[in-house]
């Protein structure tokens, strides 16, 4: 099954099984291997990809349902002002997630903090409920996620 | 994304078109006898590997213990690999797999420690000092209790597997391991080849608590056999359940304490018997033994003591590694029976400990001696003053026992000391002959070769920070290499806090020799040291003689908690935590890993027990981690010890003693098993009530 759509801003052609799921694609098809596959049930958050915006586990995505969507990898994400705003905070509250769950962690934190007020920590801890990995210390990620808010707010991205 | 980043392969991202795929069949009963494997005409490019055709050795070797690669017609844990498929794709594989019939006659199974056999005792350890009956007849208080843990399953979260790749002769592996060279050697003895014909890589890793140790030998011998026969390259990757539900978790446990007590709460006399559940295969069965019968009587001191440990041979998937291993059961048990023979005495359980601590090494249940005095009192101070736990311990005590109403949520405070054994026990040490080299080259840049896997990135950074300290170099322009069995030398295997311990005193030794030569001899140069066990080291456990380890760290901590009297959820209001751990490298980091291990102990403290069986396929394939932030506060004491000690095994023996102690005094109970999630307290709860209904009965 031939299948269009629009991955990391460029029109894409695929034309595989349809229900081939999305993370074996980015994977397989287009060697973007910075979004791991672990689990296959969308539990532990290290396939995530932005679809139409909105943060998706890529492992619970046949690839039918995402005809002409824009999808958006780390790969792509990376280098953009919203990104930077997570990254910098991140360096700088010394939380930078390990290789496996950075994807996840990244567009989880850019999703959350894209909203009109500053997270909670409680919001914040339930974001990092749905990462497992252990790599970040709760204490430091939580002010990560706060520091990513204000640089955002501060670049006034907020308020477009 | 950082750009070192992009480099990191995970052992996913080894598989390519055009590679073999291996699939493992596993047993779906839990005993039994294979009585008929029925195998259809395989397509071209696929094939079956049952255990008649491992080429020679059948079985891995993990020091003194060796687990079968396939099951050799006798099923003794559900999930057992009977055989592999090998092919072209997951799919294809999939169809051949419903096609195969194997047909079993089942057998009785074990799966419990309770009613035990004199066949299914593995091992053995006794120790005995002094005489038990003269200190029970001058006894005033004598308390019984028994404690259960159950097994706990290893959720790592990165993925976990093998690939094989052949050209030229050699076999390049890449296996996400915690022992490279365990890996190396097991394949050489599976194929009969020469090791130097094998090279092992290790791919990057996730925070492994030992899932990763000796199981990857066994996914790395599936891929050497099948590519040894089609010549191609072959991969394997364990899909996450079989991952959950097969590498070595924590083992299940029962422990019985016995300890007589003098007028005034002073210990006369311990005994103790710990049995543990080892699964149908059991691994690392002597460091276990050893490190169980190290800290089962805890850190008080104790004079007439007499300890049993024995090893039990279950239908339960092969338990070993996982982190704290022996000293998680030794420490729940001993810490909560610590807090009844307070009770039992009528003192509080900080004044109890205060009063029976070994204030010299030499009084300690294990009799070590070492020069440095402990800091066991200051670490237990430290912790009760953060917290303010005698007034918190005395207004929740109260006020448990005069609430006899659901309302309102019930508060509670607990206290742990423990210790952790850095390394393995001396012998393994002393037979290893592990090493690390390190070589500073001509443009001034440094490279570590060890095969030691750092356990997470902090010790990466610590590596290169000392290293750096040490030779005036940028810590940038230091590269840790630990890719390849050819590279390296065998730092043995990455467990029990040897990286931050062995690992880092041989990074030491190693720069420190070049800091003396690097101005007289011509660059490069490389050094190599091998770790050799100091002369007082050498562990006797049959007498407790001896030091065990070439350090320890000691820890305390307190855990305040608040649960729901009606759910019995418990929320923490707070843990306070303390250790000795000798000298710390690098604070911020240390207090990270502390942190991060103080929640994941939170969490195994009270999340279900594990599920056994293979066919229940809805187990949760990621651990369930908290949504609720609780403060955590983290002290390390002035240490006496100039050697650099582990600290990520200590969260691990203090916080379900303290967690459970802190939510028994809520719920005014007694809690004697693990986890502590709702239904385990209910249970817990009702049995009480049982009791008491018996009691007023009588």
């Amino acid at each position: 099954m031939k299948i269009d759509f629009i991955l990391n801003r460029k029109d894409v052609k695929v034309d595989c099984p349809p229900e081939k799921r999305l993370i074996d694609v980015i994977r397989e098809d287009f060697k973007l291997m910075m979004t791991k596959n672990s689990c296959y049930r969308g539990e532990c958050g290290s396939c995530i990809v932005q679809i139409e915006g909105a943060p998706v586990p890529a492992c619970q995505v046949p690839i039918f349902s995402i005809r002409n969507k824009q999808i958006l990898t780390i790969e792509g994400f990376s280098g953009t002002e919203k990104y930077l705003d997570i990254i910098t905070a991140f360096k700088e509250a010394n939380c930078m997630p390990c290789p496996f769950c950075f994807a996840g962690k990244v567009f989880s934190v850019d999703s959350l903090i894209d909203g009109r007020r500053s997270p909670s920590t409680t919001e914040i801890m339930s974001l990092l409920s749905e990462h497992p990995c252990e790599c970040t210390p709760t204490s430091r990620f939580i002010e990560g996620v706060k520091i990513a808010y204000q640089n955002r707010e501060i670049r006034g991205e907020l308020l477009k | 994304m950082p750009e070192a980043y992009k480099d990191k392969r995970f052992i996913t991202d080894y598989y390519s078109a055009g590679m073999t795929v291996i699939k493992i069949l596993r047993a779906p009963v839990q005993r039994g006898t294979i009585t008929s494997v029925y195998i259809p005409n395989l397509p071209e490019g696929t094939g079956v590997i049952q255990y008649k055709d491992i080429p020679a050795e059948k079985e891995i070797s993990v020091f003194e213990n060796k687990i079968p690669l396939l099951c050799d017609g006798n099923i003794r844990y559900e999930g057992e690999p009977i055989l592999l498929l090998y092919g072209k794709d997951e799919r294809e594989l999939q169809i051949l797999e419903s096609e195969i019939k194997i047909e079993y006659e089942t057998d009785y199974t074990i799966l419990s420690l309770e009613n035990y056999s004199q066949e299914q005792i593995n091992k053995e350890l006794n120790f005995s000092r002094g005489n038990i009956d003269k200190a029970i007849d001058k006894a005033e208080t004598i308390l019984e209790q028994q404690f259960t843990t159950s097994r706990q399953n290893n959720y790592d979260i990165d993925p976990q597997g093998a690939a094989a790749f052949y050209s030229k002769k050699k076999f390049e592996i890449v296996c996400a391991t915690q022992w490279p060279f365990n890996v190396r050697d097991n394949i050489a003895e599976c194929l009969d080849i020469p090791k130097k014909q094998i090279s092992v890589n290790v791919p990057s890793m996730g925070k492994n608590h030992g899932g990763k140790l000796w199981y990857a030998a066994i996914i790395a011998c599936y891929t050497a056999i099948v590519t040894s026969i089609t010549k191609k390259p072959s991969i394997c990757l364990i899909p996450k359940t079989d991952a959950i539900l097969f590498t070595p978790g924590r083992a299940a446990s029962i422990i019985n304490h016995k300890t007589a007590l003098d007028n005034e709460g002073k210990i006369l006399s311990r005994e103790i018997e710990i049995l543990f559940n080892s699964g149908a295969y059991p691994i690392l069965t002597d460091e276990i033994l050893n490190r169980i019968c190290f800290s089962a009587a805890g850190v008080y001191s104790t004079q007439i003591l007499r300890i049993t440990v024995k090893s039990i041979k279950t239908n339960a998937p092969p338990c070993g590694s996982l982190t704290g291993m022996g000293f998680y059961q030794s420490f729940f048990a001993g810490e909560m029976h610590c807090n009844s023979l307070a009770e039992a005495a009528e003192i509080g359980p900080l004044e109890w400990r205060l009063q029976n601590l070994a204030t010299k090494q030499i009084n300690l249940p294990f009799g070590w001696e070492s020069k440095r005095p402990m800091q066991l009192k200051t670490l237990l101070t430290t912790v009760a003053d953060k917290s303010d736990f005698r007034r918190k311990y005395s207004s929740y005590k109260l006020t448990a026992k005069k609430q006899n109403n659901l309302y309102g949520k019930k508060r509670g405070i607990g206290l742990a000391l423990c210790c952790q054994g850095n390394g393995f026990t001396g012998k393994v040490e002393q037979n290893g002959r592990y090493s690390v080299s390190v070589r500073l080259e001509m443009d001034g840049s440094l490279i570590i070769y060890t095969s030691a896997i750092p356990d997470n990135m902090h010790t990466a950074e610590l590596w290169c920070n000392l290293a750096g300290n040490i030779l005036e170099i940028d810590s940038e322009n230091v590269r840790i290499e630990t890719a390849d069995t050819e590279l390296v030398p065998d730092s043995g295997p990455s467990l029990y806090s040897r990286n931050i311990t062995v690992i880092t005193q041989l990074i030491e030794r190693c720069c420190n020799a070049i800091k003396k030569s690097r101005f007289r001899r011509p660059l490069p140069i490389e050094i190599k040291r091998t770790y050799r066990t100091p002369a007082t080291t050498g562990w006797e456990p049959e007498s407790f003689n001896c030091k065990p380890f070439s350090t320890i760290s000691w820890g305390a901590v307190a855990v305040e908690t608040e649960t729901d009297p009606i759910t019995l959820m418990t929320d923490i209001r707070g843990i306070w935590f303390a250790a000795d751990c000798g000298k710390i490298i690098n604070e911020e980091t240390a207090k990270a890993e502390v942190e991060n291990e103080i929640y994941r102990s939170v969490m195994n403290s009270m999340v279900k027990p594990p599920v056994f069986s293979y066919l229940k396929q809805n187990i949760p394939l990621t651990p369930v981690k908290s949504s609720i932030f609780f403060p955590v506060d983290i002290e390390f004491i002035k240490s006496r010890e100039t050697k650099p000690g582990g600290i990520g095994e200590l969260p691990d023996s203090l916080i379900p003693a303290a967690l459970s102690e802190a939510i028994s005094m809520a719920l005014n109970t007694e809690i004697k098993n693990l986890p502590s999630n709702p239904k385990s307290l209910f249970r817990q709860i009702e049995h009480r009530k049982k009791v008491e209904a018996e009691n007023n009965e009588d």
